[in-house]
């Protein structure tokens, strides 16, 4: 097994190798694959970027410990808000404008080149627990299936992750999300059919019968665990709602070739879910408490893999390694990939509008060295159990700059003042609600406080405060309407001239 | 977002896609607590309305961007 995951590794190396031997060495190239991504390949960049460790392990082990209500914190629709209702300006802006990032948008749009290092540290510092949770699952995984030590897993994953962003860049990345995300979906999907066959599984209602009977509450909700109240269930819904403005799915908005590309994979992405979020839940609530019964708390984390193991042939145990690592590393690599340019871009050297791209790539990689190290502390310390680590820690904290990112595209009216105010407050009562005083979030999910906070302030402070310039406005909003209908317009044009010229 | 709420298309889809956003946070919390009702005896009441959610954005959002949407 271990010389399986051996060769993929050196494999994905390979394909990133290649991925840099393409590619034109520009920052453009580097950060936004030449804003050239097609459907299929934006697909799988997006969705396998989203599904990740926590999805194979997290998700399953958690509905496993707390039922399915768990299932609310995965919306996949509101993904369909940022690709159709935001995703037009910010491709636009990218197109127009050159921008690397959207925070990059966010700083220009608000004129104001502090709050871009502000909301650049801000969502930098968040992506460790969502990195962290990678090597956490790799190394869990491996740990299970192999008996080697959990670090080995947790130091494998680190290396490969980093050699493979830092040499390939966006192109290499997207490309090996595709050959991950397969590999990932065929374990996921097909394996389920399989552990259940094997186990004498026939029917789900009578799994599901023994499964109320073993553990009642299994099947509903609040759970077995009395978790999702409704307080808590609204603050998991909230925090599922808000996954579109996750850092590493908005970047897909600027690297997507058309706006059709992002209309396509709108659809793709709804459609895959049901079946995706289908089987994790089965694995979860019905599959793995009849097969594994007895898991508490982060021992879950591992079910599913434990369930393989127990009930299918070793080779398809070490795929099941394989599949984890390619989740984990399909989302790791996007995570660090935007987590370097913001180091760059929205760091180093903001406002350096003549910065090389040598400078850029270069600045790049060492912020991933650095997140790469942060993630690493994060997955020896280990301070909860996956599915809460996203949904408690690292999916608020991305939250935080919700208000000031969608104002930015959608309120003309909301400034810098609003934005750094909202933002600041919002993130500094998640930190300490979570970690030094809880009574701050008023018994809540920690999502909800700190949002609804920053968000009036967004709004109150920004109608306080005077207005960004006329010049900004007509920028960010009327020219890039104008050049969308335009563009848009014409490329219609040109299709139907095609579709009437093939007709005659 | 101006080029969606601008004709009646696009405030029939907004309408549809706020109530539904509402619904989902704030309703459905409340509607499936201690119900034990299981879909084809396996499907619990979140996990119906949590597909359902997703079936009405995929469906709204495909008629509109295909038929009306001013940038398709």
């Amino acid at each position: 097994m271990l010389i399986s995951i051996f060769i993929l590794g050196i494999l994905l190396v390979l394909i990133s190798a290649y991925g840099y031997k393409l590619s034109s060495r520009s920052a453009a190239d580097y950060m936004m694959a030449g804003r050239s991504i097609g459907t299929f390949v934006l697909f799988f960049y997006v969705y396998f970027a989203i599904s990740s460790t926590w999805t194979f392990y997290g998700f399953p082990g958690t509905v496993y410990n707390s039922g399915p209500g768990f299932l609310m914190f995965f919306a996949f629709f509101p993904h369909a808000f940022l690709y159709i209702f935001l995703g037009p300006r910010l491709w636009a802006a990218g197109k127009m404008y050159g921008l690397l990032s959207p925070v990059q948008y966010l700083g220009e749009r608000y004129e104001s080149k502090s709050l871009q290092v502000m909301l650049a540290i801000c969502m930098f510092g968040f992506l460790f627990p969502y990195l962290g949770i990678q090597s956490i699952g790799v190394g869990a995984g491996l740990a299970a299936a192999t008996g080697v030590p959990y670090w080995v897993g947790a130091v494998y994953m680190a290396v490969l992750m980093i050699l493979i962003v830092a040499i390939g860049g966006t192109r290499a990345v997207a490309w090996v999300n595709v050959l991950l995300g397969l590999i990932f979906s065929f374990c996921f999907i097909v394996f389920i059919f399989w552990v259940a066959s094997n186990a004498g599984i026939t029917s789900l209602s009578e799994a599901a019968r023994k499964v109320t009977e073993m553990r009642p509450g299994q099947l509903s909700v609040p759970g077995p665990l009395n978790q999702w109240e409704p307080k808590n269930l609204i603050g998991l819904a909230i925090a599922g709602a808000t996954v579109f403005c996750w850092p590493h799915v908005i970047i897909g908005t600027m690297q997507a070739k058309s706006i059709d590309v992002m209309r396509r994979m709108t659809y793709g992405m709804l459609a895959f879910s049901l079946l995706f979020c289908g089987v994790a839940w089965v694995w979860g609530a019905i599959i793995t408490p009849l097969l594994v019964p007895g898991l508490k708390g982060t021992a879950a984390d591992a079910v599913v893999q434990m369930a393989i193991t127990k009930y299918l042939p070793p080779w398809a145990s070490a795929m099941t390694v394989l599949a984890v690592i390619a989740a984990a590393l399909s989302t790791a690599a996007t995570q660090l990939l935007v987590a370097g340019i913001f180091v760059s871009r929205d760091i180093v050297l903001v406002g350096k509008s003549s910065a090389k791209d040598t400078q850029l790539i270069t600045w790049s990689r060492i912020g991933m060295l650095a997140a790469v190290a942060g993630s690493l502390w994060l997955a020896f310390s280990r301070p909860t159990e996956l599915g809460l680590m996203l949904s408690n820690i690292a999916s608020p904290g991305f939250a935080q700059w919700l208000p000031a990112f969608v104002g930015a595209i959608l309120w003309p009216r909301g400034n810098k003042y609003g934005a750094a105010a909202g933002t600041a407050a919002g993130v500094i009562l998640l930190i300490i609600g979570n970690f030094f005083c809880k009574l701050l979030l008023l018994g809540f999910h920690p999502i909800v406080v700190p949002l609804v906070v920053n968000l009036f302030l967004y709004v109150a402070v920004s109608l306080a405060t005077s207005p960004i310039s006329k010049d900004t406005r007509k920028k960010f909003f009327d020219d890039l309407d104008k050049w969308l209908l335009i563009t848009q317009t014409k490329q219609r044009e040109q299709i139907n001239k095609v579709q009437n010229q093939m007709s005659s | 977002m101006r080029e969606i709420y601008g004709h009646r298309p696009g405030r029939i889809l907004i309408f549809i896609l706020a109530l539904s956003l509402i619904w989902y946070i704030f309703i459905v919390p409340f509607v499936v607590q201690h119900n034990n009702y299981l879909f084809l005896g396996w499907v619990p009441l979140v996990v119906v309305i949590w597909n359902i959610q997703t079936i009405v954005w995929l469906a709204a959002i495909y008629i509109y961007t295909t038929k009306y949407w001013p940038y398709r």
